[in-house]
């Protein structure tokens, strides 16, 4: 009868000689005094062993297949990624402070006058330069009275075609 | 002369395709096998073990090479494998409360009888129950029994790759076995 109290967990690191010198003697002395677990250390080696004798196949892989379709998944993964890197907190911030001088930029340039002056004087400049043959016609037009001669005035060139281009 | 898989790791990290297709290679039967291990569903077992090396491209940078390759690639795998049981644990229930996909086919996965066709059979039955039994463990003691049987690993490299301490892998390893004594009868 052994006296040493049961090393259970000890019995399979002590089947696979992984216990240092003193642990590996102390197991040994147990199992040559206890009939129990010398029984129960005979029963795990069998076991592990029809376990490593049986070991069940899985189905098989065609290999470029499988390598094919991760190649595919990590690609995928990698756009992911590329997405990913905005919303981490360094290009985050950045982000958000080029939006923030973009916004103050533009709510600047709307509140000051002249920017906006400039654009309508421009813009009036393109519509008056769109009537350049009207203006070129003035002496007719200063003789007419506009409102009354409206089909006179739309077609001066007519009147003038020798001045044309 | 060959490179080793640390070396082809520090290559991945400074993503070196060709060291990563190597270590692919490599790699590629024992991740599928082991994760159909945990798994025992083929095409979850595919795509969890390609999950890993794509978590091996992602952290290659952060294998610091303290551990062994095989090590720290098996704890993103056994880690990814584990997660999913737990995380599908409430869907295999209702789906198949008593059988995995490929429980039923066991025996036929089996190796091949040898001699005596009668006593190969008897044999096939026993490691059918045998293997259905491991099925029926934990996840740990699972994961803990196949790093040891299936890869060999020795139990403080099995506590590496479970994230746990040598004294509980023990603890794992002889629960399992003492489980399966019990299903085949020796105790």
């Amino acid at each position: 009868m052994a006296t040493t109290p049961h090393p259970d967990t000890l019995l399979i690191a002590y089947l696979r000689g992984e216990l240092a010198e003193s642990d590996r003697r102390s197991v040994a002395d147990h199992l040559a005094a206890c009939s129990e677990c010398a029984r129960a250390a005979e029963d795990f080696q069998r076991i592990l062993s029809d376990l490593g004798s049986s070991l069940p196949e899985p189905p098989r892989v065609h290999w470029g297949a499988y390598r094919a379709e991760l190649r595919e998944k990590l690609e995928a993964r990698r756009r992911a990624w590329g997405w990913q890197w905005l919303r981490r907190p360094v290009p985050l911030a950045l982000s958000a402070a080029a939006a923030g001088v973009f916004l103050i930029l533009g709510v600047q340039s709307w509140i000051s006058g002249p920017h906006v002056n400039g654009d309508l004087a421009s813009l009036e400049e393109t519509v008056v330069a769109s009537r350049l043959d009207l203006l070129r016609q003035y002496a007719v037009i200063e003789r007419l009275d506009l409102w009354e001669d409206l089909d006179v005035v739309r077609r001066l060139d007519e009147l003038y075609p020798s001045r044309k281009g | 002369m060959e490179l080793s898989d640390e070396a082809l790791c520090e290559r991945v990290a400074s993503r070196d395709e060709a060291a990563f297709n190597l270590l692919v290679e490599r790699y590629q039967q024992r991740a599928y096998r082991l994760a159909w291990s945990i798994l025992r569903d083929a095409e979850e077992a595919r795509d969890l073990s390609q999950e890993a090396f794509i978590r091996l491209y992602q952290a290659a940078g952060s294998f610091g090479g303290r551990a062994r390759f095989s090590t720290w690639f098996y704890r993103i795998l056994v880690n990814l494998c584990l997660d999913h049981r737990r995380k599908h644990r409430w869907w295999r229930r209702v789906v198949a409360p008593e059988h995995s996909e490929d429980e039923g086919s066991v025996l036929e996965r089996l190796p091949a009888p040898a001699e005596d066709p009668l006593e190969e059979l008897g044999r096939g039955r026993v490691m059918s129950r045998l293997w259905a039994a491991v099925d029926g463990l934990s996840h740990q003691q699972r994961a803990a029994l196949l790093l040891q049987v299936r890869e060999g690993l020795p139990t403080a490299e099995i506590a590496l790759v479970l994230k746990c301490s040598e004294a509980t892998v023990r603890v794992h390893l002889h629960r399992a076995l003492t489980a399966l004594r019990k299903i085949l009868g020796g105790a």
